[in-house]
């Protein structure tokens, strides 16, 4: 039969798509746990990294261990409170990223200080660590917002004097490689480490400045060395962490007034089944 | 059959004397957008290589059967599919590397050496033969952007495969990065000395005078 006949033309274009189709889909079926797998284990590390459970070039084997001290709590934004019934949400298995798809958003209000993108999740996960006692020692607040290019993600962690940063870090953007995207050089997240978020009227006060920080300046401990070639990028990071310090004073106040939930786990094994139907259904 | 002559040239000669990059300037996209470090670049090559294997393993199987009218859509379903499975392993088996090279894993389906080679080689050319090609071109591609990654790592960033070699300022060094080899302008101008010399070493690549 000839190559160009009518009917061949129709078989050849079906059998090549119905195999490509084949192929592609067994794949993404035998990988897609691995990659799940790698993608919860990729922010998990950064959120222990964040904490400073592990320091940085941890392995992988090194995440499991120290994420059991991590204890993850979905908040609400909007109504500044925690979601602590485990059959709405469960803290392990939510995902902030998902649910912007569906209502749990809010618009970002016409304000100074905008994260750069148009809408925020109403509901967030934070993460607080306790020590062994149970008090708690640190909190983790992640965080989004435009740089240059991209939508970049980080993670801020927070001392228990709740001003004091612990850690911050990005563990997404795709920014200029080697000028913005040192936001992602340890060294330069090094220089966060023991900087203020608030001052003492509890305005949000933290930015990256152009060149290096003087030492002798009173207002010092707000301020952190800009990147060189990085200006916009350092001013989208400014506005990220402005917009949300400015969001989490909320929620900081009441941890600090010591209203601090329940763990989550001890909730989640109560809470019934459902939890993980619900759970299911917000990763569609 | 082909000849064992045949292979070899299939082979050697996209390395140098039709270097796709170098010599046909094709598949330059890529070439500046994942040359800023090493590792990204020898992934790329990798990724691109195996894709173009592939393809030009599928297209020369079905060669005598594909209708003329629809042939380069059948060529681009299959290249496309080629490179979908690469980006799920990678991203299953090199999830850092996946996440440094990001959507320039799924434009590999645009990189004009695999269509190029497909429509130029693969259509003509028995199975085997047209799998030595894709190897070939694979490497002579990979060799451009090896050379390229480079200059652009080791004067942009002072390392190599991540190694440090000079110690950055960013990193309490002494070493101010050359930002320009960071920006993708930089490959256009190393990728530009590169052919000056290729054809400067083999003068029969010239054009000759119109």
């Amino acid at each position: 039969m000839s190559n160009n006949s009518l009917f061949k033309t129709f078989f050849v274009a079906i059998a090549v798509c119905a195999v490509c189709a084949t192929l592609v889909s067994t794949a993404n079926v035998v990988l897609r746990p691995i990659i799940e797998q790698n993608k919860l284990n990729f922010k998990r590390g950064n959120i222990v990294l964040a904490a400073d459970l592990v320091k940085p070039g941890y392995k992988a084997s090194d995440i499991a261990p120290a994420f059991e001290k991590i204890d993850p709590q979905v908040y609400d934004l909007l109504k500044e409170k925690f979601v602590t019934n485990a059959d709405e949400f469960n803290p392990a298995t939510f995902d902030e990223r998902v649910l912007m798809n569906k209502d749990g958003y809010t618009l970002v209000p016409e304000g100074e200080v905008k994260p750069g993108v148009p809408t925020v999740p109403r509901y967030v996960t934070i993460y607080l660590v306790r020590n062994d006692k149970g008090e708690l020692e640190k909190v983790i607040l992640p965080f989004f917002g435009k740089g240059l290019w991209s939508t970049m993600y980080g993670f801020i962690a927070l001392n228990n004097d709740f001003t004091t940063v612990g850690r911050l870090l990005y563990y997404d953007q795709l920014e200029t490689a080697g000028l913005g995207g040192e936001v992602e050089n340890p060294m330069w997240a090094d220089k966060w480490i023991g900087k203020k978020a608030y001052d003492e009227s509890g305005k949000a006060e933290l930015k990256v400045i152009k060149g290096t920080v003087d030492p002798s300046d009173k207002n010092a401990a707000y301020k952190v060395d800009g990147i060189s070639g990085a200006t916009l990028t350092c001013k989208g990071v400014n506005n990220q962490i402005g917009y949300w310090l400015n969001e989490y004073r909320g929620l900081l106040d009441q941890l600090k007034a010591g209203q601090i939930p329940p763990e989550s786990k001890t909730v989640c094994a109560q809470a019934t089944p459902k939890s993980e139907d619900n759970s299911k259904g917000g990763a569609k | 059959m082909a000849t064992a002559k045949e292979y070899k040239e299939a082979f050697l000669s996209p390395l140098f004397a039709t270097n796709p990059i170098a010599l046909s300037v094709l598949g330059i996209c890529s070439a500046l957008a994942v040359t800023t470090k090493m590792d990204t670049a020898l992934t790329m090559t990798i990724a691109v290589t195996s894709v173009l294997v592939c393809s030009n393993f599928a297209v020369s199987l079905i060669r005598n059967h594909i209708p003329s009218s629809i042939r380069m859509i059948v060529q681009m379903v299959i290249i496309a599919a080629m490179v979908m499975i690469v980006d799920l392993v990678l991203q299953a088996f090199a999830f850092k590397l996946s996440k440094s090279l990001s959507v320039f894993v799924s434009l590999i389906i645009t990189n004009c050496i695999i269509m190029g080679r497909a429509e130029a080689f693969a259509m003509k050319n028995p199975p085997l033969l047209s799998i030595v090609d894709g190897l070939g071109n694979g490497f002579g591609y990979g060799l451009i952007l090896m050379i390229v990654s480079f200059f652009r790592e080791f004067f942009g960033s002072g390392t190599i495969f991540g190694f440090e070699v000079l110690k950055t300022v960013n990193n309490g060094g002494w070493y101010m990065p050359n930002g320009l080899m960071i920006l993708a302008p930089s490959a256009f101008f190393i990728i530009g000395l590169i052919i000056w010399l290729f054809k400067t070493i083999n003068p029969k690549l010239q054009e000759g005078e119109k």
